[in-house]
């Protein structure tokens, strides 16, 4: 059957759309939890009505979506095993993409309804190292642990364990700067009941929730978009594999690049025989992998899929004139050979900065072609987003307006930590990081709240920290439990 | 300065702590609290009436009643069950709705007949999403220990 411009079986189209709908369902849950922390201190300061609230920053979370570069979305996903990535179509990458869904929401819909602040982005992080950890533990000729990009979990776990710190002092720090600067009484005083602020502190706080909304939806927005890309990627590779919207100035400048690179890369392994194509993929697959080391063949490995990719683009204007299956083929070779370049890069293991530059040239022309999001799959998660907004707001909006300190939100203590919250998540976003809207704005609070000298509620910060320090563990436990299942299951029924 | 005003529920909470201490020594009323605290976990939660009050209708749309605040632990369970359902059930209708339809949708060759059959293809997905749901909320109900 025809589906999405691709002839499908029956059963691809079933899961196809089960996987969609999974997909989005986590963005709706996510919406529950984390969007609501746009509007917490708008709502429980009365500066908007709960509806306008919620609309207002569901428009704002559509925005941010849309405008989001996708390098969070390809950050997260580069979390997963690089050989599931590649073959998200078989029985292993079906099981991947189910059980890290389904491991997440769970979590973030067990912590939602304890009315503890999780975070969606610890949950679904913990899922795909748990996924990771179970392909290594159940694949043949894998050591455990090596299904999981250690180095990027490093930096994304260093991004979400210092964010929270950054927003409690900076929050803290902007609260007594405020103190100091505007001397206006009525900003340091809790909302009264069903009483609207004065204009001025109302179009402060709507402006930090804008903030908030939009860098929610440039930074959470993403981790729903690059889940829906990769089940799309191996689903529809023939459509979805690389952007078939290339200019045709693009395909041949990455053509000659990857020609260029292709000899640089050959002088780094004179006397290195190739055996071709498939034993450069197995070659740059092993570099890939933690454990991974450079040898000479990995530098001949990507000089022979550099050529390859030089061949199959020459002399194209479009991507489209590519048949179904040299377009897969196209996307596969253009993930290893960047992902591998990016490795490279980073070890610092290229001395001429010609090659340097030339090389990162050529891995920011490939990433266009690979790392891209349709309009309609944006569309799709900001709506989901906003959905998810609209039903599960409350929750959290009482969490952090009356349970982080003893006494009630002030005015300023919203606009400092919302201001420092929209700040952290936007400038995480430039870095391709994914961060805590949860907890960088819940840690805004309690900052604010201690350099308020009002005091901490301890049980609500254990609460906090226990939501914090559990996610990981607990997340990893189901994402490895749902996959080994599902891959079972799969098994079983003869789906390899 | 200006008394903190406390929710309902922390106001609860200090009350009870008040009156345990006022009889026991420190640590009997620690491991009291302690006692307490596990206890509540699985007692029923407080009266709804406490967080709730009266509602707007634009509020009403954006809480719905199967949202009660303060849930105990097997509550919160029973709600986890019921909300995976309806995500897992509804998103296999939603597969199985999409690719009955996209097959209707490519049999009918003519384009004004292609328009016409949206709305109720579209009837044919909302109706029996609605019972799904409202059958899983019927279900909550039943076996939810605040019901019983």
């Amino acid at each position: 059957m025809e589906l999405f411009g691709e002839t499908l079986s029956t059963g691809s189209a079933i899961f196809l759309l089960l996987a969609l709908g999974l997909a989005l369902s986590f963005e709706f849950v996510n919406g529950f939890h984390d969007t609501a922390n746009a509007v917490a201190t708008v709502i429980y300061t009365h500066t908007l009505k709960p509806m306008v609230a919620v609309v207002w920053s569901g428009c704002w979370n559509l925005i941010g979506v849309l405008t989001s570069t996708g390098a969070v979305a390809f950050g997260v996903l580069a979390l997963l095993p690089v050989e599931l990535v590649l073959n998200v179509g078989s029985g292993a990458g079906f099981a991947m993409v189910f059980a890290l869904l389904i491991a997440a929401i769970i979590w973030n819909l067990g912590t939602w309804y304890l009315g503890l602040p999780a975070s969606s982005s610890h949950a679904l992080i913990g899922s795909i190292m748990g996924v990771g950890l179970a392909n290594s533990m159940l694949s043949k000729g894998h050591e455990f642990g090596e299904g999981v990009n250690w180095v990027k979990a490093k930096e994304v776990g260093l991004s979400l364990l210092i964010s929270p710190l950054v927003g409690f002092v900076c929050a803290a720090g902007l609260l007594l700067l405020m103190k100091f600067l505007i001397r206006n009484k009525e900003l340091y005083q809790s909302p009264e009941k069903d009483k609207a602020p004065p204009l001025w502190i109302r179009g402060l706080l709507v402006l930090t929730c804008t903030g908030v909304s939009y860098g929610h939806g440039s930074n959470d927005g993403q981790k729903g978009m690059g889940l829906i890309m990769l089940i799309l990627i191996g689903i529809l590779p023939a459509t979805y594999a690389v952007d078939q919207s290339t200019s045709q100035e693009s395909i041949q400048a990455l053509a000659a690049d990857a020609q260029a690179i292709s000899f640089q890369m050959d002088r780094h392994a004179i006397g290195i025989a190739m055996a071709g194509l498939q034993a450069a993929s197995d070659d740059l697959s092993a570099y890939l992998k933690t454990s991974g080391k450079l040898e000479e063949r990995t530098y001949g490995a990507i000089g022979v899929k550099c050529r390859e990719i030089s061949d199959t683009l020459s002399g194209k204007t479009s991507l489209s004139e590519l048949t179904k299956p040299q377009r897969s083929l196209l996307r596969s070779d253009l993930y290893l050979t960047s992902e591998a370049l990016g490795k490279i890069l980073k070890a610092h293991k290229l001395d001429d900065p010609e090659e340097q530059k030339s090389a990162a040239s050529l891995k920011s022309h490939m990433d266009k072609l690979t790392k891209f999001i349709p309009v309609w799959v944006k569309v799709a998660v900001a709506i989901a987003l906003g959905l998810g907004t609209m039903i599960g707001w409350k929750r959290i909006v009482v969490t952090v307006g009356e349970k982080i300190g003893k006494t009630h939100l002030t005015y300023a203590q919203g606009a400092a930590a919302e201001l420092v919250a929209a700040a952290t998540i936007l400038a995480a976003d430039k870095y391709g990081l994914p961060v805590s809207t949860t907890h960088v704005l819940s840690s805004g609070v309690a900052g604010t709240m201690a350099a308020n000298h009002s005091g901490l509620q301890m049980e609500t910060l254990r609460n906090l920290l226990l939501a914090w320090v559990l996610t990981l563990p607990v997340t990893v436990l189901l994402g490895a439990g749902i996959f080994a299942f599902v891959l079972n299951v799969l098994i079983r029924f003869g789906i390899k | 300065m200006r008394e903190p005003e406390l929710s309902p529920i922390f106001r609860r909470v200090l009350l009870d702590r008040g009156s345990v201490l006022c009889h026991h020594s420190k640590k009997g009323a620690d491991k009291l609290i302690m006692r307490q605290k596990i206890l509540s976990w699985f007692a029923l939660p407080l009266s709804q009436a406490e967080s709730a009050g009266p509602r707007s209708l634009a509020e009403r749309f954006a809480i719905p009643h199967n949202f009660p605040p303060n849930l105990s632990l097997p509550e919160a369970m029973i709600r986890v069950a019921a909300a995976m359902a309806r995500i897992l059930l509804g998103s296999s209708l939603f597969a199985v709705w999409g690719v009955f339809s996209a097959r209707v949708w490519s049999s009918i060759p003519s384009y004004f007949w292609r328009t016409a059959a949206i709305l109720p293809l579209a009837l044919l997905f909302l109706i029996p999403f609605t019972a799904l749901m409202a059958g899983i909320s019927a279900m909550v109900r039943a076996i939810s220990p605040k019901h019983r």
